[in-house]
């Protein structure tokens, strides 16, 4: 038989009960908009008591004893959070790729009606303007010119590849360069985020005792689980104290309460300017290359664009397309050059002639002939042409000293806009523009598509997990009118045990 | 159905995430419709931007070609008036020679048609040192100084390019298509020069400029060989002959040129009209796609505004 008494105790049990409720409720309408916040529900069951005889069960000593929380749980879906993770690490990688395709697209673009392909065409129509003109020296002006621009092309477009890159991986000489890049920027976020994690990780631990779950600990570590994505492909292990290991391939990074390894990025060679390295704590390198760990995330897509991968939209790749170009274009124009007879002004009248020939093309600084290969970033008009448009070979070398009209030589080199070169795999300059032009574009578009196919994954995970876990008010709001409901019917029951034990002590008195 | 649990977050991310994506289709449709232009850059359509720059490098040939074309015209032109200029002298020439042959002439008037030969023989020097646009158009390659040079006792000599030696200036008209645009001085009316001062001086030449020089001389003849005047009227007909073939083929390359641009022309329309079906956007069918997506988008402003108003809370009474 339950004394008249425990009914008290059981209807304050319920009003506590349901403060607490409504203090999670409270909670979870307060930080509906905190990022990161799981909704929490409390949990609750019936009071079992001892029964006589120690024996558990239901019999009428345990009725009327009231219920219990049995714990606040965080509505959380752990294969969510992990597919959250791994998409999120995939749409970073093209989100950051996609960024930067503008400025690699930009520099060649064929359709803007200006830059390389334009003015190459342009320096094929002055020679051939050339070709019907050689004695005048407004058309040979206006040649040298349009060839200063083909040749401030290759160079302005090389530089901004180059400086992009630079500003991506580094420039693969200089240390400065390579600490302030994106790769070094995004290693040392992520080791922010893995410090971070070990510390939380440790507190969580500490806190963990007693079976007591830390939430708002556990949201924390969470949302920092999930901005680490964003940088590179990790691994994320729960522990039984609630504390995660984070491991990049087979490495440890974070390991309990102790990050074990930190990213550091160290100079390359030319092809690949920055190595990721994974060191311990005192700056000893555990893998001294995790370049092909990295495959995804902004630290995979910085390492990519920087790279040399052939069969991956790298900016390299580019650079080097344009150097062949500007090797094979120098070359084919200089060696029509050095087969004719440029116009000596020096004689009166003048004359034509092959003594001390100029190449047009050649590297900077400014030589008489040019050295092959040459660089998009080096190649450059001849000074002394400039100088002197009339050192341009117009003329064929057949033509006696006093044919300065003739400007078969120059049409040869207008000619030479259709011959195909095997450097440029058989392709004339201009179809090898319009290729790499088709090139990029395809793998643009394909980044693109990828970019926001992923983030629409990522955002459609997103949805599910706050489906999941995000806090619904008109859920809390009805929660709240039941918690509240049942916290004046304790008051109520309460009120009745009292007035009855008072209508008892008076029949007794 | 299931009643599946939602989160005001999920709601909100979501209401959010469909306004953006309408708000950047209508943007990009919007950029569309103002410039024009579907393709823009190659990622907008990388097989599209390989026909287009296509198109672009065939209409910069085209472009090229016919510039080349109208100034070699020009130049052609120029030339053809010059030839029959040349045409006219020999005519005359004839006249003079024909009456010349006449015995009854004398000393006197064969003197004054000696005269009217020398004057056609300068006409002739000056029409072969036509120029257009600074360039002496029958010096073959060598144009920057006139062909003909003339001294009173050094005869009448062609100082440009021989016929025998490469003196064509080629014009580019089409894919691996040039066209000879010029005629040498020494074919079409030939020279007159002294070699050697002799004496005797010794002359050599050939053409219309040795023809009448010689009969300039037998017009000052004395006395006068009248057999030999009237020789002259053979040659005549023959340098008359040749100039005629010039003539002619000068008339076939204009035909050709002519030709050839209006082929150009027409591929200029066919090539443009490719680009732009590639390049440019199809307005009909992007204004009322821009007018679908901006319904699209007050839809979806009107629906976030409605839904973010409906909450329990409404309901309760304080």
């Amino acid at each position: 038989m339950s004394s008249s008494l425990s009914a008290i105790y059981s209807a304050e049990n319920s009003l506590m009960l349901n403060q607490v409720a409504m203090n999670i409720t409270n909670d979870n309408i307060s930080n509906e908009g905190t990022k990161g916040y799981c909704d929490q529900t409390v949990n609750t069951s019936e009071l079992t008591s001892l029964g006589e005889g120690g024996e558990t069960g239901t019999n009428v000593n345990a009725a009327g004893s009231g219920a219990v929380i049995d714990s606040i749980s965080r509505n959380v879906d752990s294969y969510l959070d992990s597919y959250y993770r791994s998409q999120n690490s995939i749409s970073s990688y093209y989100s950051e790729y996609s960024n930067s395709t503008s400025t690699i697209q930009d520099a060649v673009n064929g359709l803007s009606g200006s830059g390389l392909t334009t003015d190459l065409n342009s320096f094929y129509s002055a020679a051939d303007t050339l070709s019907s003109d050689p004695t005048d020296s407004t058309t040979r002006t206006a040649f040298v010119q349009s060839a200063e621009n083909v040749a401030s092309d290759f160079n302005s477009i090389s530089s901004q590849l180059s400086t992009y890159r630079a500003s991506i991986v580094g420039d693969g000489t200089d240390a400065e360069s390579l600490s302030q890049s994106a790769v070094t920027q995004n290693c040392n976020s992520l080791n922010t985020d893995l410090k971070s994690l070990a510390s939380l990780n440790s507190t969580i631990a500490s806190s963990s005792t007693g079976g007591v779950t830390p939430n708002n600990l556990l949201d924390q570590r969470d949302q920092l689980l999930d901005d680490m994505s964003q940088y590179a492909p990790l691994t994320v292990t729960q522990n039984s104290n609630n504390t995660a290991n984070v491991s990049l391939g087979n490495v440890n990074l974070v390991n309990g309460g102790t990050q074990v390894g930190v990213l550091q990025t160290t100079l390359g060679d030319a092809s690949d300017p920055a190595t990721v390295q994974i060191c311990d704590s005192n700056g000893n390198a555990i893998v001294s290359n995790a370049n092909s760990l990295i495959t995804s995330g902004k630290i995979g897509a910085d390492l990519e664009l920087g790279g040399s991968d052939p069969n991956s939209l790298s900016i390299n790749s580019y650079i080097n397309n344009l150097n062949t170009l500007a090797t094979s274009f120098a070359q084919q124009v200089n060696t029509i050059q050095e087969g004719g007879q440029y116009t000596d002004n020096s004689t009166n009248p003048a004359t034509l002639s092959t003594t001390n020939m100029n190449d047009i093309f050649v590297q900077s600084p400014a030589t008489q002939t040019a050295t092959y290969p040459l660089t998009a970033a080096d190649i450059t008009v001849n000074q002394n042409v400039i100088n002197d448009p009339f050192q341009v070979a117009a003329a064929s070398a057949t033509s006696a000293a006093n044919a300065t009209g003739d400007g078969s030589n120059a049409l040869l080199l207008y000619q030479s806009s259709k011959t195909s070169i095997a450097g440029l795999n058989n392709q004339t300059t201009q179809q090898y523009m319009d290729t790499l032009n088709g090139t990029i574009g395809t793998q643009i578009q394909n980044i693109t598509n990828n970019a926001s196919s992923s983030s629409t994954i990522v955002s459609q995970i997103a949805t599910q997990k706050g489906t999941a876990s995000g806090v619904n008010l008109d859920e809390e709001l009805s929660n709240l009118i039941e918690y509240q409901n049942q916290y004046e019917a304790s008051a109520k029951v309460l009120n009745a045990v009292e007035a009855s034990l008072q209508a008892l002590i008076t029949a007794v008195s | 159905m299931v009643n599946a649990r939602i989160s005001d977050v999920a709601t909100q991310n979501s209401m959010i995430q469909n306004m953006l994506t309408n708000q950047t289709k209508v943007n990009s449709l919007e950029q569309e419709v103002s410039s024009g232009l579907a393709v823009t850059q190659p990622s907008d359509n990388p097989e599209a931007t390989v026909g287009i720059l296509n198109c672009t490098n065939a209409l910069n040939d085209i472009s090229t070609y016919s510039t080349n074309i109208t100034s070699a015209t020009s130049e052609l032109n120029v030339t053809n008036s010059a030839v029959s200029g040349i045409v006219n002298v020999i005519t005359q020439a004839q006249e003079v020679a024909e009456q010349a042959s006449n015995a009854t002439n004398g000393t006197t008037q064969l003197k004054a048609m000696s005269d009217q030969i020398g004057q056609l023989l300068s006409e002739a020097t000056g029409l072969g040192n036509t120029s257009f646009e600074g360039k002496y158009v029958f010096g073959g390659v060598v144009t920057g100084t006139p062909p003909y040079t003339t001294g009173s006792t050094t005869g009448i000599q062609y100082t440009g390019t021989p016929s025998t030696d490469p003196y064509q200036r080629n014009v580019q008209i089409g894919d691996g298509v040039t066209a000879t645009i010029n005629t040498t001085g020494d074919q079409l009316l030939g020279q007159y020069y002294q070699t050697s001062p002799g004496p005797p001086a010794v002359y050599t030449g050939s053409g219309l400029i040795q023809t009448l020089s010689v009969l300039q001389n037998q017009l000052n003849a004395s006395p006068p060989d009248y057999t030999a005047i009237s020789s002259s009227l053979s040659s005549l007909n023959t340098n008359a002959t040749s100039v005629e073939t010039i003539q002619a083929n000068l008339g076939a390359t204009t035909a050709k040129l002519n030709m050839t641009q209006n082929q150009l022309s027409n591929n200029k329309i066919s090539y443009t009209q490719m680009q732009s079906n590639l390049q440019d956007v199809d307005m009909a069918q992007a204004v009322s796609n821009l007018s679908f997506q901006e319904t699209a988008l007050q839809t979806s402003l009107e629906v976030t505004a409605k839904i973010s108003q409906l909450s329990l809370l409404n309901y309760m009474s304080a």
